[in-house]
This record gives C-alpha cells, sequence and structure tokens, in this order.
C-alpha cells in the first residue's frame, strides 16, 4: 500500500524531492484519464497532465493540507481543462478518429462486438461532451474517477448537495440522449463495481 | 414530494455510499414507490451503459515529462551547485528563448566581485558553444515557461543577496532552504521544456553541468 499522500507531501516539504515521484507514479494515470475525458485528445491529455504535475510540483512546498493531495491535484488539472476548453471557445467535439483506438473491451469478444462496442463507447463520449461543463465534470469524477461525493465537493469547492444535483440532472440528459438514439440500458443489468 | 426527498439517498444507494440509515430510509420508500423503483433501475442501467466509454491505451506522459532518474538529475545538480556555496554565481543567470535555441548563460546583471564576471564568460561560452537547440514548434508557450523560470531565478537571487548583506545566520538558514526548494524548481522546469521539446533528459544535465562547472571554478 505504501506511504499516504499526506506523508509523501510532508516527506517532499521537508527536502525529499524524490517523495514527488511517488506521488507523480500514483497519480499521473488518473489524472491524465481524466483530462482525457474532459478534453477528448490524447496529445492535450497528455500535454496537461505534465502541466499539472508540473504546478503541483511548484506549489507543492506552499500546500497546506487544506484539501486531500489528490483533491488539489484534481483541482489543478480541472482548471487547467477549463482554460483549455474556452481558450477552444468552441463547444467540446468528439473525433471519431480520436475514439477509434479505443482498448477492445474483452479478449473473448467478437469483431461483431468490438465493433459495437467502439460505437456505444463513442456515443457515450458524444453525449457526455454536450453536457454543460458543470454537469460534465460531476459525472467524470463520478463515474469514470470515482471519487466519493465528499471529495467531489472537495474538489469543485461546492456542497455535496450540489454535487448530487449537477450529476442526477446530468445522469437525467444522458439517459434521454441515449434514448434518443435508440441506447437503453437494460434495466436487470449489474453494474461493474467501479 | 417525497421521492424528490430520498433523491440524495437514492444516489448514494447507487453509488454504494449510504449509510445504514439512509440506506434504511430510502428502502422504505422504495417499497411502496414503483416511481422510484423504476427510476433506480433505470439508473442502474444507464450506469452499465456509460460503462462502454473506454480510454484509449495511454501512452504515459510521465516519458516527456521526465521519467525519475532524469526528471530528479537536474533538480539533483542544482543541489549540488547549491552545496559549492552559498555565494554562489548565479546573478544574472539568463535563459534567453529566441524562436530557435534556448541559450543559458551567465552574467548580465552587474554583481560587484571580479571573479564573477570570469566565471559568468566561461559559462555563457560553453552555454553558446553547446547551445541546446530546441524546435520553435511550441515557441509562445515555452517562452512564458522561460520567463516564469527567469523570474525565479531572479527572485532566488534577491533573497540570496539579502543574506549576503544582512549576514544573519538565522536568516540564511532559512533561504537556503528556500533556495534549495527554488532551485529544484528551476531543474523541474528545465526538464519539463526538455520534455516538451523532445530533447533528451541528458541535455538537461549537462546544462546544469556547465552551471556546476563554472561555479566550480570561481570558487575553488
Ligand atoms: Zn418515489
Amino acid at each position: 500500500m505504501g506511504p499516504l499522500d499526506e506523508e509523501l507531501v510532508a516527506a517532499f516539504q521537508g527536502g525529499d524531492v524524490a517523495a514527488f515521484d511517488t506521488l507523480v507514479e500514483r497519480w499521473e494515470r488518473k489524472i491524465q484519464g481524466a483530462i482525457y475525458r474532459i478534453l477528448h485528445s490524447d496529445d492535450e491529455a497528455r500535454d496537461l497532465c505534465q502541466e499539472t504535475f508540473l504546478k503541483a510540483f511548484r506549489g507543492l512546498g506552499s500546500f497546506r493540507g487544506q484539501a486531500q493531495f489528490s483533491s488539489w491535484l484534481y483541482q489543478i488539472a480541472l482548471n487547467l481543462c477549463r482554460d483549455r476548453m474556452r481558450r477552444r471557445k468552441t463547444r467540446t467535439w468528439v473525433s471519431l478518429d480520436e475514439m477509434g483506438d479505443a482498448a477492445p473491451a474483452d479478449r473473448g469478444a467478437s469483431a461483431l462486438e468490438l465493433v459495437e462496442n467502439r460505437d456505444l463507447s463513442r456515443r457515450v463520449a458524444a453525449a457526455i461532451a454536450a453536457l454543460p461543463e458543470e454537469q460534465r465534470e460531476a459525472i467524470i469524477l463520478k463515474e469514470y474517477e470515482g471519487r466519493t461525493f465528499p471529495e467531489i465537493a472537495e474538489i469543485l469547492d461546492v456542497p455535496v448537495s450540489t454535487v448530487k444535483t449537477r450529476l442526477y440532472r446530468g445522469l437525467d440528459q444522458l439517459r434521454r440522449r441515449l434514448e434518443q438514439q435508440g441506447i437503453r440500458g437494460s434495466s436487470d443489468a449489474a453494474v461493474a463495481a467501479p | 414530494m417525497e421521492c424528490e426527498s430520498v433523491r440524495e439517498q437514492m444516489l448514494d444507494v447507487l453509488y454504494g455510499e449510504a449509510d445504514a440509515d439512509s440506506t434504511a430510509r430510502f428502502e422504505r420508500h422504495l417499497s411502496v414507490c414503483s416511481g422510484c423503483q423504476e427510476e433506480l433501475a433505470n439508473l442502474r442501467g444507464l450506469r452499465f451503459t456509460l460503462q462502454a466509454w473506454t480510454l484509449p491505451r495511454q501512452r504515459r506522459s510521465v516519458r516527456r515529462f521526465a521519467p525519475p532518474r532524469y526528471f530528479w538529475a537536474a533538480a539533483a545538480a542544482a543541489l549540488v551547485i547549491l552545496a559549492l556555496g552559498g555565494a554562489l554565481a548565479l546573478a544574472g543567470f539568463e535563459m534567453r528563448f529566441t524562436r530557435g535555441p534556448v541559450v543559458v548563460r551567465l552574467g548580465g546583471a552587474a554583481r560587484g566581485t571580479t571573479v564573477a564576471p570570469r566565471a559568468s564568460d566561461e559559462l555563457s561560452t560553453v552555454a553558446s558553444q553547446n547551445a541546446v537547440r530546441t524546435a520553435a514548434t511550441n515557441g509562445l508557450q515555452d517562452e512564458v515557461l522561460l520567463q516564469r523560470v527567469s523570474e525565479m531565478i531572479r527572485q532566488s537571487e534577491e533573497r540570496q543577496q539579502l543574506t549576503v548583506r544582512a549576514n544573519l545566520t538565522g536568516f540564511e538558514q532559512r533561504t537556503a532552504r528556500q533556495r534549495r526548494y527554488d532551485l529544484a524548481r528551476i531543474g523541474a522546469g528545465l526538464s519539463y521544456l526538455d520534455g516538451r521539446t523532445g530533447q533528451h533528459m541528458a541535455r538537461t544535465t549537462e546544462l546544469m553541468g556547465y552551471v556546476l562547472q563554472a561555479s566550480n571554478r570561481r570558487e575553488p
């Protein structure tokens, strides 16, 4: 399990610069994945992930544990994403080519299933991309990052009830949009553990 | 009305975050409300659908950000420089970005010693001979970053000079620590730049080596 994030932060602040490296190893994939889901670009995800950790490296000396380290990291990443989205000045879009190299779901899946999964993956991504920013962030943090409600409240700096409202509205919109395309989650489907 | 009031509990249950009390409360409502039963089932189905969005195979950004041994090499070099002496000739340490190569050199700002300029000259010669050539593709962003790095160096230097003037041991210890941190940040900035422009990290270490070399000569 290794040292807690907070212990590594304390070690870094005490002069053990290598402790930061462990934090990078621990969180890089998650952060990069979250950024990818917001921006839909592999290159930008890697770029902003680097930037997130560079900012964290610069700021960690004055980090006082006002939030969990991971929440603080997500905050940095989200702020960078918002800046990037604003600079794009257009709504987010999903490149079909980019979505094309989505990892195959199962080893045992048939070619047809693979194509169908890929198509569904793309449609879900597009539906989430079309959500208002606040709802999209709530959905990504909850559904794909597996953060708890109190953690998301910390990251977004809003009350837990607000997080739940945004999430519920987002889920509601998604359901409608996907249903319009004939995609209906089977109601008795077991939900895979996040 | 009642349905609205248990919505938060429904989300807690849906994501496995409900405590015993709210689970019990929600289940009492669920047993008499077919609407909420259907809603919960729908949300479960939706969650299942959402899992279909998979990430592309991730290429780790750390490869460009800096693999550990490289990333910290630059910071370590900075620490060595610090160990070589408090009044290190980082005065006027300057980084320039001119659309093409990044040039790091010592000297420029006035510093009242006779030795420092010599060391500065040496370094600037070495640095310009071995100017790190970077692709200008990320020009603007790199320029901003360079400005930030230069600013960090300047601030660090200001603190250092303040120490020299004040000559207070306690203050010196505190600034030394801050300076160590500053230098590590500078190292990180350099390696970040390097990563962005696709250079080998060895270049950064090399660069720090020049600084080291020059400061070595200055304070034998
Ligand atoms: Zn109800």
